[in-house]
């Protein structure tokens, strides 16, 4: 189960990286970002979860219950808030990059030389 | 000790009071109540640098402090270094204010805002003990960057310069995550002081390497090491001036820091075996970032493309002062980031009066044009000055001492580095005064209309 995620984690990083350098849209450029970026939740879940585990809210399981890490879960919720105002500022730049040049091609744009 | 986390709340209070106010605050409110926020962080973190000048001070936010040796609280833990580089950022920020309000007019107090959030993220990451919450600063102050440098959104450069910079700098926040997430899962903790710990109870492997590796490489990315420069120029060039001396002076120089946090508060005890290649690749790294940098400042006659090569030089230049891994060479890097972060600073303000009276940024384009401003240039020549190195400024200081460390160290040969670095990017600097301010060689204007950033006055 565990070297399943991890590989998944690192799956994902690579191909969205991949994503990332080839693309020629930049919605789809950003969209690969995301993607890249759907690997740390991955690795955050695979790295505090157990096996056997449940959910670690106490009001109805007993403390000596096995619970999977709730830190990796709020480390994960964090980095989803971060990671959307990153998307959000770099969709509403690639709304003015369209607008400017009338494409998305991150290789016409073109305005800045040297 | 409260104290330490005014200098990340008064900031963000601001921005989130003058969002809610928004257009209805006037423009001098705005420009005011950020420039009194700003004042407030320059101010505290100045106490708390007064304060920490012993050792490290850790403030428990919520009293969560260790028991029975483990640290599950979130901290900040405040040294000298970091409470400087927060008094830095502070003035570098009334600055930004102050110019911004003469260069540019505008209707709504977003710069503001964008710039106070700029301000809280990077002073949390001076101030940070938590490699988490270091990472949430980070981001904070890279998405602040981000729409600042596109501030100017009716330029189509503006739009395609800040692209480069955000996607660059996410991809290396995903290196920072990936790393944190691989600490946490060896040692169970997020706290830097018991990750060292944790970290140091077994023997390091392939593990703590590769976290190491993508921590470092990450805060790098930030840092515009080479090979990771290449966005930098560009998000200068169109960032608007006085942001500019915003990221020249402190931005930049916080990825060097964070690297340095990371590798002494964190993994210096668990690696302290391969101490030896660490030192290797990374004052190789800062040779190569140094020289390239400087190379290319000199072939620029774009002024603000020539002060950011320069930054980027200098980054290299703070970076192998950082990776001496020393008491000297740390130290000189500290007061050398100081010194030259105030030296660019007043570079860029300068450049912004010159863009703001003649509405060109090419030294070419303004040959002889800046005549009539001598105290303009004479700005001009104590940043050649303090680029050079020369001894009344403190870079002199911070560049003897990283020599002196070379030296203990048995780098002697980099010495040579530093040297082309600062020769070179001061001449590029003298040469643009000899063009700008005596009017020496042929003017030449580029065959692309003329930036229409400045208004005329």
């Amino acid at each position: 189960m565990s070297a399943l995620a991890y590989g998944v984690s690192a799956w994902l990083l690579l191909a969205g990286l991949y994503g990332v350098v080839s693309s020629r849209n930049l919605i789809h450029l950003i969209t690969c970002l995301l993607v890249a970026q759907s690997s740390t939740y991955v690795l955050l879940l695979a790295v505090g979860y157990r096996s056997g585990g449940t959910a670690p809210i106490y009001a109805d399981v007993p403390t000596s219950a096995r619970v999977v890490d709730p830190v990796v879960a709020t480390l994960a919720l964090t980095d989803v808030v971060v990671e959307a105002t990153v998307a959000a500022l770099l969709l509403s730049l690639a709304v003015q990059a369209h607008r400017r040049f009338g494409t998305l091609d991150p290789d016409e744009l073109g305005a800045l030389k040297g | 000790m409260a104290l330490a986390a005014l200098p990340v709340a008064v900031p963000l209070l601001a921005a989130a009071a003058l969002t809610a106010v928004g257009m209805r605050a006037g423009r001098r409110m705005a420009v005011a109540s950020a420039l009194l926020a700003a004042l407030a962080v320059t101010v505290l973190s100045a106490t708390l640098l007064a304060r920490a000048a012993g050792g490290v001070s850790v403030h428990w936010f919520g009293g969560w402090e260790p028991r029975h040796g483990l640290a599950i609280g979130i901290d900040f833990a405040v040294d000298p270094f970091g409470a400087g580089l927060a008094t830095l950022v502070g003035i570098l920020v009334v600055a930004a204010t102050v110019v911004m309000s003469r260069y540019r007019e505008a209707d709504s107090p977003h710069f503001e805002v964008l710039l106070l959030l700029f301000c809280a993220g990077m002073a949390g990451l001076c101030l940070s003990g938590d490699v988490f919450d270091m990472f949430v600063f980070f981001e904070l102050m890279s998405v602040a960057a981000f729409a600042l440098a596109g501030y100017l959104i009716e330029e189509g450069e503006a739009v395609e310069g800040s692209l480069n910079f955000a996607i660059t700098n996410t991809i290396g926040s995903f290196l920072i995550l990936t790393g944190i997430a691989l600490v946490y899962g060896r040692t169970g903790a997020l706290n830097l002081a018991q990750v060292a710990h944790g970290l140091a109870a077994r023997p390091p492997d392939g593990l703590v390497a590769i976290a190491f590796a993508l921590l470092v490489c990450g805060f790098l990315v930030k840092a515009a090491i080479v090979p990771f420069h290449f966005w930098l120029a560009d998000a200068y060039a169109v960032a608007p001036t006085p942001v500019c001396l915003v990221f020249a002076g402190a931005m930049s120089e916080l990825g060097i820091y964070a690297v340095g946090r990371i590798w002494f508060d964190g993994f210096t005890e668990a690696l302290a075996a391969h101490a030896g290649s660490l030192r290797l690749v990374l004052v190789i790294a800062g040779c190569l970032t140094a020289v390239i940098g400087a190379l290319m400042a000199f072939l620029q006659d774009h002024l603000k493309r020539m002060l950011a090569f320069a930054t980027i030089a200098y980054a290299g230049v703070f970076l192998i002062g950082l990776a001496t891994l020393s008491a000297d060479g740390v130290a000189g890097s500290a007061l050398y980031i100081v010194a030259d972060g105030f030296g660019k600073a007043s570079l860029f303000v300068a450049v912004a009066i010159l863009q703001h009276r003649r509405a060109h940024v090419s030294e070419l384009a303004l040959t002889g044009r800046g005549r009539a401003l001598p105290f303009t240039g004479a700005v001009v020549l104590l940043g050649a000055l303090s680029f050079a190195a020369v001894p009344p400024f403190g870079t002199f200081l911070g560049k003897s001492l990283i020599e002196d460390a070379l030296g203990a160290t048995g780098y002697g040969w980099v010495t040579a580095v530093l040297l082309v670095a600062s020769a070179l990017t001061a001449a590029a600097v003298v040469r643009a005064i000899g063009r700008v301010f005596c009017g020496l060689g042929q003017a030449k204007f580029p065959g692309e209309p003329v930036r229409a950033e400045a208004q005329p006055a």
